[in-house]
């Protein structure tokens, strides 16, 4: 009971700031962008509260109490790099454009009505599918917690981020993210201490986790592999981390519910800021959070499923207070990622589908009214395809995150830095990017087993290469496409510019010195007591 | 020994991507400094 009234009173927050911002919203770039005065702190809070959600909490902690924690941290190191590699390659690229969607970028990039459609349209199929695969892991959560149904528990999460993220926007969306930062933050590093010492203290849980009979090898670099399990050997399960990692690595860098928030931010510096930021948040909290969960399987090795191991924790681990916290930090993860998705998907309706495709020119007014309304079509939508399909499908979500490094992986990058790519090389590479995950999807689904190295997304990617440069052969390149390109190139400059490179110039210190950070606790968290057992 | 590297790794990750980000920082200064003789001259050039 007391859970979840803990999960009521931050659901209510959360709508109230919905409320009271959407009286502020006066302007369609307040509701699509925030008006771009995005912060620093709250940039980092969208990038770092839109990626991790019910997948990370509950699917990815269910993974690693299996046996795989630091098979998932290996991964989490070539996709933390995203941020970098995203904001330096894509994100301040995409925010000199200061377009409203990131398919209206690629629309105005190639003066193409065509590539900003298919852009639109793999954005609204692929994030559909994935708000889907949330809701319902938030909606299982919140049933599993208050003890009211599936169907009853759907319905409050959906009215909760529908309302605020219909109400205010991408406002209610900035502000809300980064109080849900926040709480998980708090709920993942809190709980980390708590969790030893209820495993045993420090450290002894540690040691009990690495030489556990019911999970042998749990802590070793590869997790449990052998002929019996699922990864397989070492160097299967090695390959497929690196290659998920980079497909992530992408995923982060140029993914419409990633890159989008760095329209958001005030300035340059405040993306390139925010994406140095980012990257250090993830590599914690991931630390923190499976060190933790590996030492759960010494007090209880049997929770099933699996996926709510880090939620029993929460119950049966730590104090009542901070279980709220947990309980109410998962449900922030959720709910965040949620709105953004939402967000992203009732603007590319209206601005990309029903504003172009008619060829109408909105005035700000109307484009802010219809906004809303597709918004709330669209919420409705989701809700029904929640309540109709069963819950508990993680692999959607998976799929639908990845489809999006090889449908618009390569044109993202090209639309930078290429000067020979065409917009029929941009429209196909769009289309066979998508369509070569969806058919290495379906084969998986017909029950052939795909080598680890020729993952769906990697079809995808490859397809989606071919496709631009085959495309690039025909069709020429406008002037206007030129001058676009030539705009994005060129760095505008702050009017207080030496101010804020001031400030930036401290972040490559921030990274190096939280390497060492990082370095350091990992010793003393993992290797240190990994030495004692051995 | 995989162990090692790893610890090694997750943390050195965060380093690696600290000196690529400094060498993007320092190419922003450039800019700054090749704009600001751009403004010059124009000026001069009036």
């Amino acid at each position: 009971m007391i859970f979840t009234i803990g999960i009521i009173v931050s659901f209510i927050l959360y709508v109230l700031i919905g409320i009271v911002l959407s009286k502020k919203v006066k302007t369609s770039e307040e509701y699509y962008v925030s008006g771009r005065q995005g912060s620093t702190l709250m940039v980092t809070g969208m990038l770092v509260a839109s990626f991790l959600s019910t997948v990370s909490f509950m699917g990815e902690a269910g993974f690693s109490y299996e046996g795989y924690p630091i098979l998932l941290l290996i991964l989490v190191i070539f996709n933390a790099t995203g941020y970098v590699i995203g904001v330096f390659f894509f994100g301040r690229y995409l925010r000199r454009s200061k377009s409203l969607t990131v398919p209206e970028y690629f629309g105005n990039r190639f003066q193409s009505n065509k590539v900003r459609m298919a852009a639109a349209i793999t954005t609204i199929l692929g994030i559909t599918a994935y708000l889907v695969a949330v809701t319902q892991g938030g909606a299982l959560l919140l049933s599993e917690i208050s003890g009211v149904s599936y169907t009853v528990a759907l319905l409050i999460m959906w009215l909760v981020y529908a309302s605020f993220t219909i109400l205010s926007g991408a406002k209610g969306v900035m502000v809300n993210d980064t109080i849900m930062f926040f709480l998980f933050s708090l709920a993942t590093y809190i709980s980390f201490p708590f969790i030893i010492n209820n495993a045993g203290g420090f450290p002894e849980a540690i040691v009990k986790a690495a030489t556990n009979p019911e999970r042998p090898d749990l802590l070793s670099w590869h997790g449990i592999t052998g002929p019996n399990a699922y990864m397989g050997e070492p160097w299967e399960a090695l390959i497929w981390a690196i290659i998920l990692g980079l497909v992530w690595s992408a995923v982060i860098a140029i993914s419409p519910w990633q890159s989008s928030r760095y329209l958001m931010a005030k300035n340059e510096h405040v993306a390139i800021r925010s994406g140095v930021l980012a990257t250090v948040s993830i590599i914690a909290i991931y630390l923190f959070l499976h060190l933790s969960i590996s030492t759960i399987t010494t007090v209880k090795a049997d929770i099933n499923p699996t996926e709510k191991v880090f939620i029993w924790a929460a119950m049966n681990m730590v104090p009542k207070w901070l279980g709220i916290i947990i309980v109410s930090g998962i449900m922030a993860a959720a709910l965040s990622s949620c709105a953004s998705f939402l967000q992203l998907i009732g603007s590319s309706i209206t601005r990309d589908i029903m504003e172009q495709s008619r060829n109408k020119k909105y005035s700000d007014q109307k484009l802010l009214r219809i906004s809303r309304i597709s918004m709330i079509i669209t919420s409705i939508v989701i809700l029904l395809i929640g309540l109709w399909q069963p819950p508990s499908i993680m692999w959607i979500g998976y799929f639908a995150a990845t489809l999006f490094a090889a449908s618009w992986g390569p044109v993202a990058f090209a639309s930078v830095f290429s000067k020979k790519v065409t917009k029929t090389g941009a429209l196909w590479s769009i289309i066979a990017g998508f369509l070569g995950v969806v058919l290495g999807e379906t084969v998986k689904k017909f029950g052939v087993v795909l080598p680890v190295y020729f993952n769906p997304v990697i079809i995808g990617v490859i397809l989606s290469l071919l496709a631009l440069y085959l495309g690039s052969k025909f069709g020429d390149i406008s002037i206007e496409e030129r001058n676009f390109q030539e705009n994005i190139l060129t760095r505008p400059l702050e009017d207080n510019e030496k101010e804020e490179m001031r400030i930036t110039k401290r972040y490559p210190s921030i990274l190096i010195g939280s390497g060492i950070a990082i370095i350091i606790l990992t010793f003393v968290f993992y290797y240190w007591p990994l030495t004692l057992a051995m | 020994m995989g162990e090692l590297l790893f610890s090694f790794g997750y943390g050195g990750s965060l380093i690696v991507l600290g000196f690529i980000t400094k060498v993007f920082v320092r190419k922003m200064e450039a800019d700054i400094v090749s704009k600001h003789t751009e403004i010059k001259e124009e000026k001069v050039g009036m």
